[in-house]
């Protein structure tokens, strides 16, 4: 069975690989349109896990200490985004961004999240919080709370010991949350699609430059961008093992 | 002076009804219950991990109950230790003392003092997870104390500890609490512990305090039923007033055959207000209050003997547990239990099915009133 799935593994990249020839792959990956692709991936991707993060490691925190009324129910609705197919986000959130809604008053500020990288954003950060959020709750929750407890005796305010003993604590299961969040945000495509669109150097994130080119049979870049995701997942993974590994030392 | 008046805490379906406890300046309080009696609750209350729904908290005169946990300034050692995992020892045992903001040089002394005395200096470039239980108990103690704080708050400090350790601890606490004028309140199920290291005593039950006061008294004079069986009292009997007179209660039981003059002094005069004669009581006397006799020995004029038939002993190496059945005694009743020293044991030759006569401290005799808690089915 082991073998069974290497083998589909294998056949998959190498059919990534057969579809183009060495000298023509090597010039898509040194293509303007690639690079362009990869840096706003890189650059979209972190800055999503990084909102995410910002606003996903308190609220998580919050859920694993606080007991409140609709726990379950709110606990519950924060997973909505894990399960949803991307592409039915994507919709919701182009119409909830929309003129009809939140675009209107937006535009008169002059402020244009739909078909701009802005909506990309967006899009990546809705599906990569909830990631985050679920690996930074059962953090904090395996932090046994005597340890706030004891903190707070000795003279630690709330935030301190907020700061210096549970974010140390789940610090490595939180970056491991962060970097699947990364993962998740970099292959993001239905959701992203559907609220900036795919417009060439522009909303063209990798997975994008990947649909747009093999719609448009330029094989080509579309394989060097589908290998620049792989291997940029491949190097996720790897820095997830290493993270989980030292995790299981230090606690 | 550290105290909590009046607390009532609602915690699911566990209720802390009406609490109150005091420790004065350099005392140590020893609260003990069974499990679930809500002791760990009421340390919480004090410490500020728990608010009270009411009642007031204060330390040396200041109501600290809506201070939060880190103004309240109580060292604190919880059960499991809650030492840092992430830090070395030294970062553990200063980290109080940093967040309190003490003074470089001050802290190093008054650091340095406390790890001699715990004897942990050569533990204190080690992580935690390799330390054993009793180097991480001295650890968790100097930590909560390098802060300066003179108030200790102990929740089961030594449960997990091994007897000889537990011991040494015993008089390393008693050392510290000495030598830095400590006042500590502790949380425990060892009544062998709390009466070695607590001057004054609460017993709680089902989130009240059923008994609280000098350890002595408590020892001897358990105030209900329910606390007479949880301090491991079984010569407990069914008995009656017979008469109260200026200086005496005159109480007598049937199984095993007993009169007994109780004096006022010792009958505690709280009782005499509420006992009638004819009140049905309990009487109750620890097994070591129990003396064996031989029956030969020269009659005395005691007026509580009882003799009966040694059915089965118990040795216990320093001691023997010796339970005798009174004459006229049913089969089913309890036996009366004597707890006496093993040279007596042998001296007496003590054997299954001899007669021996008993004769009862009346100094220690204690008498329980049967509507008491505990005391109704």
């Amino acid at each position: 069975m082991l073998a069974l799935v290497v083998v589909f593994v294998v056949g998959v990249l190498a059919a990534l690989v057969s579809q183009a020839s060495g000298p023509e792959l090597l010039s898509a990956l040194r293509s303007s349109e690639t690079m362009f692709a990869l840096r706003l991936s890189l650059t979209l991707s972190v800055a999503a896990v990084l909102v995410g993060s910002l606003v996903g490691v308190p609220a998580a925190y919050f859920l694993a200490r606080r007991e409140f009324r609709g726990k379950g129910v709110f606990d519950t609705l924060l997973d909505v985004p894990l399960v949803m197919p991307p592409l039915v986000a994507g919709v919701g959130l182009l119409f909830l961004l929309g003129r009809g809604m939140l675009g209107g008053p937006l535009a008169q500020w002059g402020i244009h999240l739909v078909l701009s990288p802005w909506g990309a954003l967006i899009a990546q950060t809705f599906v990569a919080t909830p990631i985050v959020i679920r690996s930074a709750k059962a953090a904090f929750e395996s932090v046994n709370p005597g340890y706030e407890a004891a903190a707070m005796t000795l003279g630690l305010s709330p935030w301190k010991v907020f700061v210096k003993i549970n974010l140390p604590l789940a610090g490595r299961s939180i970056a491991s949350g962060m970097i699947l969040a990364w993962g998740r945000a970099l292959g993001e495509f239905g959701a992203t699609l559907m609220v900036a669109g795919a417009t060439r150097f522009r909303t063209e994130t990798l997975p994008i430059a990947v649909y747009l080119n093999v719609s448009s049979g330029q094989l080509g870049v579309a394989v060097a961008c589908a290998l620049v995701l792989v291997g940029t997942a491949f190097f996720l993974l790897l820095a997830l093992r290493l993270v989980q590994h030292k995790g299981h030392v230090g606690l | 002076m550290l105290e909590a008046t009046d607390i009532s805490i609602k915690a699911g379906r566990f209720r802390l009804r009406n609490v109150s406890l005091s420790v004065g300046e350099s005392g140590c309080h020893a609260i003990v219950g069974p499990t679930g009696s809500g002791k760990t609750l009421l340390l919480e209350s004090i410490i500020g991990l728990r608010r009270p729904d009411a009642g007031r908290i204060t330390i040396e005169g200041i109501d600290v109950s809506s201070f939060p946990i880190e103004r309240r300034r109580l060292a604190y050692v919880p059960q499991d230790l809650a030492l840092f995992p992430h830090m070395t020892v030294q970062d553990n045992i200063l980290y109080g003392a940093r967040a309190r903001g003490i003074r470089r040089t001050a802290n190093d002394r008054i650091v340095q003092e406390l790890v001699d005395s715990l004897g942990i200096g050569h533990l204190m470039n080690r992580r935690i997870d390799n330390l054993s239980g009793g180097e991480r108990q001295r650890i968790a103690l100097a930590r909560a104390l390098a802060s300066g704080c003179n108030y200790l708050l102990l929740d089961e400090p030594l449960s997990s500890l091994h007897e000889s350790l537990k011991k040494e601890l015993w008089f390393l606490l008693k050392d510290l609490r000495r030598r830095y004028s400590l006042t500590i309140v502790m949380v425990t199920h060892d009544l062998e512990e709390a009466f070695f290291l607590g001057d004054s005593i609460s017993v709680m039950m089902e989130g009240e305090i059923r008994q609280a006061g000098n350890k002595t008294a408590i020892y001897n004079r358990p105030a209900d039923l329910d606390v007479a069986k949880f301090l491991g009292i079984r010569n407990l009997f069914n008995g009656e007033v017979a008469e109260i007179t200026d200086n005496a209660l005159i109480v007598f039981s049937k199984e095993p055959a007993i009169f007994l003059r109780l004096p006022v002094m010792n009958s505690s005069s709280r009782l005499m207000g509420v006992l009638q004669p004819g009140a049905k009581v309990m009487l109750g006397i620890r097994s070591e209050y129990v003396t064996i006799l031989q029956t030969q020995a020269p009659q005395e004029a005691s007026c509580c003997k009882v003799e009966g038939v040694i059915e089965e002993f118990f040795d216990m190496a320093a001691s023997f547990l010796v339970a005798i059945r009174p004459f006229g005694c049913a089969n089913g009743s309890r036996p009366v239990e004597a707890e006496i020293p093993a040279h007596l044991f042998y001296r007496l030759r003590l054997k299954k099915g001899h007669s021996v006569k008993l004769s009862f401290d009346d100094q220690k005799v204690f008498v329980i009133p049967c509507d008491s808690r505990g005391t109704r089915p």
